[in-house]
């Protein structure tokens, strides 16, 4: 008789086994979301740095469409004379549509790519929304799959006097 | 019995642990905030690129900046503007005046042009009891405003000003004591010229209705068509077109004449010749006075702005500061700095202040004027007197959010300046947001 469990042991086994259930098929459902979201926010960071050196950074040198494509370190459309924010150079958009074709070639994408240390693939256009021209336009050529892609638009001053936009998917 | 205790306890049990639970582990919300994100880092975009393009100044006052908002916004993204600290670019001016007056105070002062940008003085008639919504209340002429006193009150406590253009003949009442730190003392004595009184630093109350007179420019009239322009002492020019009109001030008229976009002549010695010429945005001398020229528009009118110091005539026939007949005022509690106008009599010692005609309250919105219409025709220089009154005392918020209701939005400030005819700071702002 003494080997036998009471009615209050097994209800308090039912109870412990229910919660142990439910916390971890709560985690369970959890996990994709929040590991979803982390990867999120980290293609959002870079989506806005990305966008910040393009728009904002002079590059490396400054005057890096003077230079010959192995001595590019990093490239930036902010004009380097005046060194404003959200002001482009139309040299330097220039010199990039010579440098990487518009729309880019597939070598022309690798080249940005590297010279922005991006891991993630990206696609951007600039437009002139004054004259409504794309003025540069560069994507990968191969067909990918993308589970998570994020959008981010910048507008901006070129140096002509005229304004355009920055349109940026990176996945 | 004995086996319903242990299940009613395992029921409550359940009911606690439940409760519990969703304290403990409440459903799961990720909020990134990207959208909100966006939005602020949208708002810096723009207002920083319009910015480099040189155009905030014209989507605050002068262009609608829809425009350009459209070609850059998402199609469901709601935006507004708003602009604080300058004056709007349409002053409502609730008068508590006649309509005779009202069409006086437009023909004068209606239209203003400051920084390049129009700013229109639009009169409305108004009473105490009910004021319309507007920038300023303008009472011109006496009352009684003890009545009125509370209304008044929450009239300057919403950002807008009150300025009253009245003598007294009776001791001044508690409202306006209380609203325009004025008070009646003593008499007034002769006086031989009144004098705008420049404020010790920015901070004085008085600064900005300095600043204002001293650079607002005061749109002339060339209303007469002439066929050339008779001159001494200056070459006869060639004009494609020419129109006169006066320039008036301190009892005497200064004809000028509109040669073209950049030439205007003057007759300084009334002898109906033009013996000045002043080209656009030139300073020159009038009577002994400093002026500058500031526009030249179209033939139509030119706008002259006056530079320190100018002193107003003010004598035995021509009273524009003091009133013999009626009561003294002066600042309550003898804040002298709160006077801009005073009428001064030069002694053997050195000058004597024996009169005040502008006295602005603590915060500068309320100010009492006295009222030269009752002896005098309003020359030029009081009519921007009178303007540049007007600009001090009027709200400088305008608030443009035409939505009721948005799920997001975010206003971005922006501080701009310019500094054509004079140096104004203002916060520009932007707002962007969502519906739904």
């Amino acid at each position: 008789m003494k080997a036998q469990f009471s009615l209050d042991y097994y209800v308090a086994l039912i109870f412990f086994v229910l919660f142990i259930t439910y916390i971890f098929f709560r985690v369970a459902s959890f996990s994709p979301l929040y590991t979803k979201e982390i990867n999120t926010q980290r293609i959002r960071a870079e989506a806005f740095q990305i966008s910040e050196i393009l728009i904002n950074d002079v590059g490396e040198p400054a005057r890096w469409y003077q230079v010959s494509q192995t001595e590019i370190k990093r490239i930036g459309l902010s004009n380097e004379s005046l060194n404003y924010t959200n002001f482009l150079s139309t040299k330097k958009i220039s010199a990039l549509n010579s440098l990487i074709g518009n729309p880019c070639t597939q070598s022309g994408y690798e080249k940005i790519k590297s010279w922005l240390s991006i891991e993630d693939d990206f696609a951007f256009t600039l437009i002139n929304k004054t004259s409504g021209t794309t003025i540069l336009s560069c994507k990968p050529q191969q067909k990918v799959a993308r589970e998570l892609v994020v959008n981010i638009s910048r507008i901006v001053a070129f140096d002509s006097g005229d304004y355009g936009i920055l349109n940026l998917e990176v996945w | 019995m004995k086996a319903q205790i242990p299940m009613i306890e395992t029921i409550i049990s359940i009911i606690i642990l439940l409760i519990v639970f969703s304290v403990f582990f409440p459903g799961f919300i990720y909020q990134s905030k990207w959208s909100e994100a966006q939005i602020l880092l949208k708002s810096r975009d723009i207002l920083v690129t319009l910015d480099r393009l040189k155009k905030i100044w014209n989507y605050s006052f002068v262009e609608d900046i829809s425009n350009f908002l459209n070609t850059v916004l998402d199609p469901n993204m709601l935006f507004w503007t708003e602009t604080e600290g300058t004056f709007k670019s349409r002053i409502v001016v609730a008068c508590n005046c006649t309509l005779g007056q009202i069409s006086n105070l437009t023909r004068w002062i209606g239209k203003l042009k400051l920084n390049g940008r129009e700013i229109s003085l639009d009169f409305v008639q108004a009473n105490l009891e009910n004021i319309p919504s507007s920038d300023v209340l303008l009472i011109f002429g006496y009352k009684n405003l003890d009545p009125y006193k509370n209304s008044l009150l929450d009239y300057l406590k919403k950002g807008n000003g009150i300025i009253e253009i009245a003598d007294f003949t009776s001791s001044v009442e508690n409202a306006q004591k209380e609203i325009f730190g004025i008070v009646d003392s003593g008499s007034w004595g002769s006086v031989d010229y009144d004098r705008t009184i420049k404020p010790l630093n920015a901070s004085n109350i008085t600064y900005q209705l300095y600043k204002i007179f001293y650079h607002l420019p005061l749109l002339l009239k060339s209303p007469t068509k002439e066929n050339s322009i008779p001159t001494e002492g200056l070459a006869s020019p060639t004009c494609p077109n020419v129109t006169s009109g006066n320039f008036t001030f301190n009892q005497t008229a200064k004809k000028f004449w509109v040669c073209n976009s950049t030439h205007v002549y003057f007759d300084t010695n009334q002898n109906s010749l033009a013996d000045l010429l002043v080209k656009l945005n030139e300073d020159f001398t009038l009577q002994g006075y400093k002026f500058h020229l500031n526009y030249i528009n179209n033939y139509t009118d030119i706008g002259i702005s006056f530079r320190p110091f100018y002193n107003f005539t003010d004598t035995d026939t021509f009273q524009f500061c003091r009133e013999p007949s009626k009561k003294r005022i002066v600042p309550l509690n003898n804040e002298n700095e709160r006077a801009f106008l005073y009428g001064i009599k030069q002694t053997g010692w050195g000058e004597d202040i024996r009169s005040f005609c502008a006295i602005l309250n603590a915060s500068g919105k309320a100010i009492w004027f006295t009222d030269p219409t009752d002896t005098i025709s309003l020359e030029d220089d009081h009519k921007l007197l009178l303007a540049s009154l007007i600009l001090t005392a009027s709200s400088k918020k305008s608030l443009q959010l035409p939505y009721a209701s948005l799920r997001i939005g975010y206003l971005t400030p922006y501080i701009n300046v310019k500094n054509e005819d004079m140096f104004e700071v203002y916060k520009f702002s932007l707002g962007l947001g969502y519906p739904y």
